[in-house]
């Protein structure tokens, strides 16, 4: 029977806990049955007890406090009644004081207790006037008048004739004739009636106790073994204080036991039914949701392995469940959707991509150059990771090549360069500086090329060192660079071995900035340096050729060059030992590196400038006298004439003939004749300025030109002057002649507009001056000649 | 501290009869009065009065062929249970003759039942209550030679009516005396129309105003008021009235109450500006009597003072004196100090001639006043303190 049992239990619980999930909750459930009950029955207990003390010392509290409060309204009101005047009056008189002393102590009633016994006394306790609720006999007199006498309120406990205790107030009457005290007021109370009265309704304590200073003073009850007690000493002052009352109450505890008992039982059995019933519940309705669980679960796995695409629910179900299938079917469509979406957008995505990527190579197979990027490994190897089409046409290599190893770039460079190369490589990557380098390599068809490789180093995590950069086909930039090199070295080769000395100048200061050996030679300077740096000024002549300051002369001719683009002048020089020399200047403007400059080549002409003077001095000026010749006189009246037309004036021409000439000659001898011309060529220059002319035509006659005159007249006073120092004695050796001149004057244009026709008018003048007796001036269109007289 | 008092005394007593072992024991009159009361003055006014009087009858040998008279006094203080108790300790004393009572009347009253029961008579030379001397017990032990309020309040009621006044308040104490005041005007006011008291008030001894009281007597129409008190009651009401506007004050006559102390001192300097007239039975002052003038002046000398004045309640001294004679007389008569002997012979004297009167006997058999009405008079205090007949 008990096997019978113990089957139908287990498939009962097969059923309704088949799995986990109720095993669990059942044994849970009765395990916390069971703790919360015993717990909570043990609290409850241990509450109630504590909820029991509690109340019980604040009732004996409110208790001891309404009595407290009982016996000190009592002693007040028995200290107001003792100061009554009509007590007062009581105590004076003799008979008869009941008549008003009775109402009055009757009306003794504080907070309506009504004590047994009220009287007013004499000094020695002895009764003057009473209220009574009951017959009472006298109290202990004795010990009262020893009260009254003190003066001061008091109480007391004493027994009744049945042992009850009784509380008597003593309150002294004071008579203000004397100020002692002549009586009191005696209220007494029956005490246990006062507490009963107080307590209200004492039966729902076990236990009463009230002690005094002298021992028990009331109890009531038995001090069993369920009561719990509460005590209290009763806090008064003043005449109560004596008493020393104290209370103690107690309380049956198992009264409070039993219903938390029944209540807990209550509870339990409420719980276990509880229990039962959640258990019939489970059973109902447990499989039927694990099964459609599982229902959810397996289509759920199906999707997710992909052997079902769509999550279809067929729950109809209201519940959770129902709601869990139906939102598993929304969930599964929606991804489907976005997963669409996404294919979609991929698709787009990749083909921007192929698009951009294609461009990119594109421009990177276009730019002249082979961009890439090339990676030093720590351990020494390289590797080109990235690199455009143009690699082919650089290096005619292909990118894949030396995706891993960069080595057939390497081998292509000239053996020559290959060790700067590396170089430059590791230097770059040591220094992290950008790598710059033209380098040679040998093309595959073994045409050499130059290239220039431009990359900017970083050093990578592990440690190896990529750079990105291009590397750019330099080969006929290189050639021209080679070539301007050649050029440039030619030209410089040129400048510096020339015989010809050249000098650079910088136009703005003047400075020779440059300067090739034989100009330093042509200076007279020892050394380039002593060149450089020197101005124009510095190698010039204070003076040029016209007179003019060399400072501003040079700065003309540079401006001259600098607008003509060339300026070739006549140079004086002088050099440092302060000998002059003449150079040939050629001063070219050119254009350099920028700036403008100067070059002037130089050619010392000095001795051909002197033998040209020689030249020209020679055709042009008498060699005895150094006077100008007949021809440089015509040219020099020329010029004057075409500057006194220009300018308005007037020219004067003074012909001169010797007078006595031929004697002086022939006696002294050609030497003395010489030596006279000399003198009289010097004579007739002091009578002239500077830009007059005096000049020797020949023999013994002299010309006088005298250019810019204004007045006739001044010519004839230059005239007079030439008479006059011709007239002076010659020294000649040591003889003495004298002789004299004869002068003509022909004025421009007031006597001829032409040269010829000048002279030939001054040639007459000075045959009439001849015939006038010599010594004297003639002008053709005077009368008669002057003398100089 | 009773007891060892008690003993104290006997021994006191023992040890000076021994001393005086030669000399006759003496015969002891006792006074029991309100020494302890602070304000009044008739205690000590008795007990000169009963000293001089002792003095005298000593120095004329004493009584009983040669045995001085002895004063013992005992202290009261006003309060009747002390009064009998009193009475009983100096009952027991030997040869006490007589108790001499104090001003207090309820304290006389308390203790008729003690005197009665211990044969001890009781000679009241001031208390004034009616029922002191009217009472029912025979043979009755208590004399007076002093004034009862049954001849008092007539008396008032009368001056009153001679003064014109148509309507009295009356103000009487709470006890004995009051009750005995009230009655004898009812009694008085019964028979005689004029004047009507328009309101009886009774006020406490311990009452610290009597202004309420007297505002009520004159709101009910009082032209005067009739008051009966002692030296603080009446001290009280003076005060009182004079602090009310004077168109309130009315004229106050009072019962003998307030010469039983000081007064001028208790109600102060207002008191020379109201109305107040006392009764009395006598005068020292301006009496032109020797034995009045030889009395006040062992008065004056036994006080130490200069003033006839301040001999304060001066009639204390006269009944006391009177009634101190009287006595030795009823000693003398009796031979012994039996006290029933002393008792019959009281009332039993010839005639003699006292300070105040003429006493034509003091007592009879039927009569234990010594005084009658016709000795009242009204009297004023004057401005020094004394009190002088209302007319001068």
């Amino acid at each position: 029977m008990m096997g019978a049992l113990r089957r139908k239990v287990r498939a009962w619980l097969d059923v309704s806990v088949g799995n986990r999930f109720g095993a669990v909750l059942l044994a849970l459930t009765l395990g916390f049955m069971t703790v919360a009950g015993v717990g909570t029955f043990l609290y409850v207990l241990h509450l109630t007890r504590r909820i029991a003390n509690d109340a019980l010392v604040q009732d004996t509290r409110d208790i001891a406090k309404d009595l407290e409060r009982v016996l000190e309204a009592i002693c007040d009101d028995n200290r107001l009644l003792a100061a009554n005047p009509t007590v007062v009056s009581a105590v004076l008189d003799t008979r008869g004081q009941e008549t008003y002393l009775n109402p009055l102590l009757s009306r003794f009633r504080p907070l309506g207790r009504t004590p047994d016994r009220i009287c007013v006394t004499d000094y020695r306790g002895r009764s003057l006037g009473c209220a009574s609720a009951k017959d009472r006999s006298e109290t202990d007199r004795n010990r009262l008048a020893h009260l009254i006498e003190e003066g001061r309120p008091a109480a007391r406990i004493t027994l009744a004739g049945d042992n009850r205790p009784i509380l008597d107030f003593v309150s002294p009457v004071i008579y203000e004739g004397t100020g002692s005290a002549e009586g009191a007021v005696v209220a007494s109370y029956d005490l246990a009636g006062l507490v009963h009265r107080t307590i209200g309704n004492p039966e729902r304590f076990a236990h009463l106790h009230l002690s005094g200073a002298d021992g028990d003073l009331y109890r009531a009850g038995r001090d069993e073994e369920h009561v719990i007690h509460a005590a209290r000493s009763l806090e008064v002052d003043g005449a109560l204080e004596a008493l020393q009352l104290h209370l103690s109450l107690g309380v049956n505890a198992s009264a409070f036991n039993q219903p938390v008992m029944q209540l807990m039982a209550a509870f339990g059995l409420a719980g276990l039914l509880l229990v039962a019933a959640a258990v019939w519940i489970a059973r109902r309705a447990v499989p039927p949701l694990v099964a459609r669980l599982g229902d959810i679960t397996a289509k759920a796995n199906q999707v997710a392995d992909g052997t079902a695409r769509d999550f279809s629910a067929n729950d109809d179900g209201v519940d959770e469940i129902g709601q869990l299938a139906r939102a598993f079917e929304t969930m599964t469509r929606r991804l489907n959707e976005i997963n669409q979406e996404l294919e979609l957008k991929v698709e787009l995505r990749t083909t921007e991509l192929s698009r951009q990527q294609a461009m990119l190579h594109s421009i990177l197979d276009a730019v002249p150059g082979a961009i890439l990027q090339f990676r030093l490994h720590a351990d020494g190897s390289t590797s080109v990771p990235f690199v455009s089409q143009a690699l082919r046409q650089v290096y005619g290599v292909e990118a894949d090549e030396v995706v891993e190893d960069a080595s057939p770039i390497f081998t292509r460079v000239h053996p020559d360069d290959i060790d700067a190369h590396m170089a430059s490589i590791h230097e770059s990557a040591r220094s992290l500086a950008p790598w710059q380098q033209d380098f040679r390599i040998t093309r595959p068809d073994g045409s050499a090329a130059w290239l220039h490789v431009n990359a900017l180093p970083q050093r990578e995590p592990d440690d190896s060192t990529l750079w990105h950069g291009i590397i750019t086909d330099i080969t006929d930039h290189k050639h021209a660079e080679l070539a301007l090199a050649d050029s440039e070295s030619y030209s410089k080769t040129l400048f510096e071995h020339s015989y010809i000395p050249l000098v650079i100048m910088d136009p703005q200061t003047g400075a020779f900035i440059d300067c090739n050996d034989a100009a330093v030679a042509i200076f007279h300077l020892g050394c380039r340096d002593a060149v450089l740096g020197k101005n124009l000024r510095d190698v010039s002549a204070p003076t040029q050729y016209d007179g003019s300051d060399s400072a501003p002369a040079a700065l003309a001719r540079i401006a001259q060059a600098r607008s003509a683009g060339f300026a070739d002048f006549h140079w004086r020089y002088q050099r440092s030992d302060g000998e002059i020399w003449d150079g040939e200047v050629s001063l070219m403007r050119f254009r350099h590196g920028g700036r403008d400059l100067m070059q002037f080549s130089l050619r010392d002409v000095t001795e051909q400038r002197r033998s040209e003077a020689a030249i020209w001095r020679q055709a042009n000026f008498d060699p005895l006298t150094g006077l100008a010749n007949r021809s440089l006189c015509a040219d020099r009246l020329e010029r004057a004439l075409a500057r006194a037309r220009r300018y308005k004036l007037k020219v004067g021409v003074l012909f001169i003939d010797l007078d006595g000439f031929k004697d002086v000659n022939d006696s002294l001898g050609h030497a003395r004749g010489d030596e006279l011309l000399i003198e009289v060529a010097r004579r007739l220059q002091g009578c002239i300025r500077e830009q007059d002319t005096a000049a020797r035509l020949g023999g013994d006659e002299f010309i006088l030109m005298v250019q810019d005159l204004a007045y006739r007249g001044d010519l004839l006073r230059v005239a007079e002057e030439a008479i006059a120092r011709l007239n002076q004695p010659f020294v000649l050796a040591d003889q003495t002649r004298q002789i004299s001149g004869s002068v003509g004057i022909a004025v421009f244009p007031d006597d001829g507009e032409t040269p010829e026709a000048l002279l030939a008018v001054a040639d007459q003048a000075l045959y009439q001056a001849k015939r006038a007796g010599k010594n004297c001036v003639s002008n053709l269109a005077a009368e008669r000649p002057r003398s100089a007289g | 501290m009773r007891i060892p008092f008690q003993l104290l005394i006997a021994a006191l007593l023992a040890f000076s009869s021994a001393l005086h072992a030669q000399s006759p024991p003496v015969v002891r009159v006792a006074l029991d009065a309100e020494f302890g009361n602070k304000t009044s003055s008739a205690d000590d006014a008795i007990r000169i009065g009963m000293e001089i009087a002792i003095d005298e009858i000593n120095r004329a040998g004493g009584v009983l062929g040669g045995r001085p008279l002895e004063l013992v006094t005992r202290d009261n203080r006003g309060v009747p249970a002390r009064g009998v108790d009193n009475l009983r300790e100096l009952a027991a004393m030997p040869d006490m003759t007589a108790l001499f009572t104090s001003k207090f009347s309820p304290v006389v009253l308390g203790q008729l039942d003690a005197a009665h029961e211990l044969h001890l008579p009781l000679l009241g030379p001031w208390s004034a209550a009616d029922g002191i001397i009217d009472h029912e017990r025979k043979p009755s032990y208590s004399f007076r030679l002093s004034l009862k309020d049954g001849w008092v309040m007539p008396h008032l009621l009368n001056e009153a009516k001679r003064r014109g006044f148509e309507r009295v308040g009356l103000l009487v104490p709470n006890g004995a005396w009051g009750r005995s005041n009230q009655r004898a005007a009812d009694a008085h006011v019964a028979r005689n129309p004029d004047p009507v008291i328009v309101k009886t008030i009774k006020y406490e001894w311990a009452d610290t105003s009597l202004a309420n009281e007297y505002l009520e007597l004159i709101q009910a129409g009082a032209q005067a008021v009739l008051v009966v008190g002692n030296e603080p009651e009446v001290g009280l009401l003076v005060q009182d009235m004079a602090s009310l506007p004077t168109g309130q004050w009315r004229p106050l006559l009072s019962h003998w109450g307030p010469s039983a102390g000081d007064l001028p001192a208790l109600a102060g300097p207002v008191l020379s500006k109201v109305d107040l007239t006392v009764v009395q039975t006598f005068s020292f002052i301006d009496n032109p009597s020797p034995r009045a003038r030889q009395v006040l002046q062992a008065a004056m000398s036994k006080l130490g003072v200069s003033e006839p004045g301040r001999v304060l309640s001066a009639v204390g001294v006269a009944h006391a004196y009177d009634l101190v004679h009287i006595l030795a007389m009823a000693i003398d008569k009796a031979g012994s100090t039996d006290r029933t002997r002393i008792r019959d012979a009281l009332e039993h004297l010839g005639a003699m001639d006292g300070l105040i009167r003429k006493y034509d006997p003091p007592f009879t058999v039927g009569r234990h006043e010594a005084l009658g009405p016709e000795q009242l008079f009204m009297a004023r205090w004057r401005r020094d303190g004394a009190i002088v007949r209302a007319d001068q």
